[in-house]
């Protein structure tokens, strides 16, 4: 039995903060001295390279065509951070040409090929890493790469606004997916984010909704809600928001990520 | 066990029993009066085949017609009633034969018959369409299909085994119109409170006239077929042909029935059409290369499975396309109306005694129904694209998910 946990985020529509909660939580459990692995699964609208500025040789999408090992293309950001712990990050290249390649140019054959290919290279790379946790950022709705990475997560963390389109479209993907996928193992949980709160607009009345529609989505979804996130102007509209929670340890956006990865340890590795 | 069919399906399995049953007996019903109804009329003598082809011509048109009036009447009553009195009449119908037989009253009853089919074929095909959703509606109709074609295997059966009696004849059409009683007690059959869209909308209705003009043509090709067998030469190879040929498509009928069903709710109506035409096309193609008891068995068997594939396809299209409270209509002009057409081309074929050379005829037949398949490209998928997308990647989910299971088996 493989000690390390894999842990994908997901969610129905972009622009949920999914990117941005990944790599908080992801920073946040290697300072707490975690051996942790960030893979960029949004193959078809990358953003972990830009987001940590970072441009490797080979990508993801080589791992899962079998042209490199995965130890290839692994980046050590921990040091840069000052990290306890450990970070890893598995890029995907956000060149339009290589998004384009993914998107068009491969059939069903190859999808199942490259997730057996992934499956062994997350086993080999939990065992030859030590690692505690591999997180996966997956693309948004439905499309063959995010079901390949929910269905070899072992838990999905479902990330969502507390918009209706957001509620309906889940319910759907709950339906459609995530209940096909429960039979075979995968768990999954919500996190409702940019919730408004500590946003100017503050008056909203979210404290009396948030515990029926808490309450509501649990029935709805048939899981837990393990985390709301306030939305942050600061956070949302920054040019470049990078790792928040490491830079700014006491922003009430860091302490939710704390909490948050409480939340999810406890998901994670019960015993403990 | 039949979860393969059933799966992701939301109709309850009562409304599913009860819209397969009703249509099913009433569809079994219709076939077995078809081949029976000589036997009935004048049971042990041989009807003099003018009469025999009169009476079947006049038996379908009446079908059609009283299908119609059926339609528009079950559009203003309540629909439970009329289909109870329906099957009433459907089941007493028949009955006077036990005292009235002879040819003088093959028209009487072929009139009748058609009345007892008719009325409630259309009313019980838009319960059918308003009980399903277009992404289990072709698996429904497969069911549909299948279950009609078993009722008309077991009630040959029966038949023959108990002997061509009118009264066993009868207690089997009582036995099959009876089913639909069940159906009725399964579900209380009401229907939608919508009013009809009017005749001259549905018309005009671009996507359903190229399915239509798809279907007259896979009609007319039906029609010209059963003359081009009037001239093929009557030998024992050639009736050899005919008989295994004929137990075996009613049983493949029935299973391409259930194929096309899965395959129009997966990817689909278009392309079920599409392989039912180009099937029939190529049995056709084959007589006409070379006319051999052989060719002839293969044409039977590939025209039973395309049969069965169009049967069902054009079950769902109307159904997909028709506004709630207007799939009467729809089925009229879209099933029966091409019926006519393959009436009008058999029946004066045979009454005028016209036997083609077969050859050109099955060469023409072919360049028909390849031809057919035009208007289908054309026309727009009814089933919707996401529903199509949603299933695909339904079954995705599931291969990828037996793959991540297989690889946490300890190895």
């Amino acid at each position: 039995m493989l000690k390390g946990k894999t842990l994908a985020f997901h969610s129905y529509k972009g622009g949920t903060g999914k990117t941005t909660l990944i790599t908080n939580l992801a920073a946040s459990f290697a300072k707490n001295g975690k051996r942790v692995c960030l893979l960029d699964f949004d193959l078809y609208a990358p953003s972990l390279a830009t987001y940590f500025r970072k441009k490797p040789t080979c990508y993801l999408y080589d791992v899962l065509n079998g042209n490199v090992d995965i130890s290839d293309i692994l980046i050590d950001v921990s040091s840069d951070l000052g990290l306890k712990g450990k970070l890893f990050l598995g890029l995907s290249s956000p060149k339009k040409e290589d998004v384009q390649e993914i998107e068009m140019s491969h059939d069903l054959k190859w999808q199942l090929k490259a997730v057996r290919r992934f499956l062994s290279a997350k086993k080999s790379l939990i065992e030859n890493y030590d690692l505690d946790y591999v997180l996966l950022d997956t693309g948004p709705g439905i499309r063959y790469w995010s079901i390949n990475t929910l269905a070899t997560a072992d838990i999905l963390f479902l990330t969502m606004k507390i918009s209706d389109m957001d509620i309906e479209g889940t319910k759907k993907m709950a339906a459609d997916i995530y209940d096909s996928l429960k039979k075979f193992g995968l768990q999954y949980y919500v996190i409702l984010n940019k919730v408004p709160g500590a946003s100017p607009i503050g008056d909203v009345g979210w404290e009396e909704n948030e515990f029926t529609l808490t309450e509501e989505l649990e029935n709805d979804l048939n899981t837990k809600v393990i985390g709301t996130v306030p939305c942050f102007c600061d956070i949302q509209f920054n040019r470049h928001e990078f790792l928040f929670s490491i830079k700014k340890p006491t922003h009430l956006f860091s302490k939710k990520v704390i909490e948050l990865s409480k939340n999810i340890e406890k998901i994670v590795f019960p015993v403990e | 066990m039949f979860g393969f069919l059933t799966k992701d399906m939301t109709i309850s399995f009562r409304k599913l029993l009860a819209v397969i049953l009703l249509f099913s007996s009433s569809f079994a019903w219709f076939f077995i009066f078809f081949t029976y109804f000589e036997n009935l009329i004048s049971p042990g003598l041989s009807l003099d085949s003018f009469l025999a082809n009169a009476g079947s011509v006049i038996f379908l048109i009446s079908c059609v017609i009283f299908a119609f009036i059926g339609g528009a009447i079950a559009e203003k009553v309540n629909l439970r009633k009329f289909l109870i009195l329906w099957i009433l009449f459907g089941l007493v119908v028949l009955l006077p034969l036990i005292f009235f037989r002879g040819d003088e009253f093959l028209i009487f009853f072929a009139i009748l018959g058609g009345l007892a089919f008719g009325l409630g074929f259309t009313p019980s095909l838009a319960f059918f369409a308003e009980s399903t959703t277009p992404d289990e509606r072709g698996r429904v109709a497969g069911v549909m299909i299948l279950v009609a074609f078993v009722l008309v295997v077991f009630s040959s059966v029966a038949i023959v085994a108990l002997g061509l009696e009118s009264i066993t004849i009868l207690s089997v059409f009582v036995g099959v119109k009876s089913i639909g009683f069940l159906s009725l007690l399964l579900d209380p059959v009401a229907r939608s409170k919508n009013k009809a869209k009017p005749w001259r909308m549905i018309f005009s209705l671009k996507d359903f006239n190229y399915y239509l003009l798809a279907l007259v043509l896979f009609y007319v090709a039906a029609g010209l077929v059963s003359l081009l067998w009037i001239a093929l030469p009557n030998t024992p190879e050639y009736e050899a042909a005919l008989r295994s040929a004929n137990i075996i498509r009613y049983i493949g009928l029935g299973i391409f029935a259930i194929l096309a069903g899965i395959l129009a709710d997966r990817i689909g109506r278009k392309k079920p059409i599409i392989l039912g035409l180009i099937m029939l096309g190529a049995g056709y193609a084959i007589v006409g290369l070379m006319t051999t008891p052989e060719t002839y068995f293969v044409n039977l068997l590939l025209s039973g499975l395309a049969w069965g594939v169009i049967m069902v396809v054009y079950l769902v299209v109307p159904a997909d396309l028709s506004p709630p409270g207007s799939a009467e209509r729809f089925y009229a002009i879209g099933w029966l109306l091409p019926l006519m057409i393959y009436i009008g081309l058999n029946g004066s074929g045979r009454l005028l005694g016209f036997v083609p050379p077969v050859d050109i005829f099955s060469a023409i037949l072919s360049i028909i129904l390849f031809t057919s398949i035009l208007p289908i490209l054309y026309a727009v998928e009814t089933l919707s694209e996401s529903k199509i997308r949603e299933r695909r990647f339904r079954d995705y989910t599931e291969k990828v998910g037996k793959i991540i299971q297989d690889s946490k088996k300890p190895e």
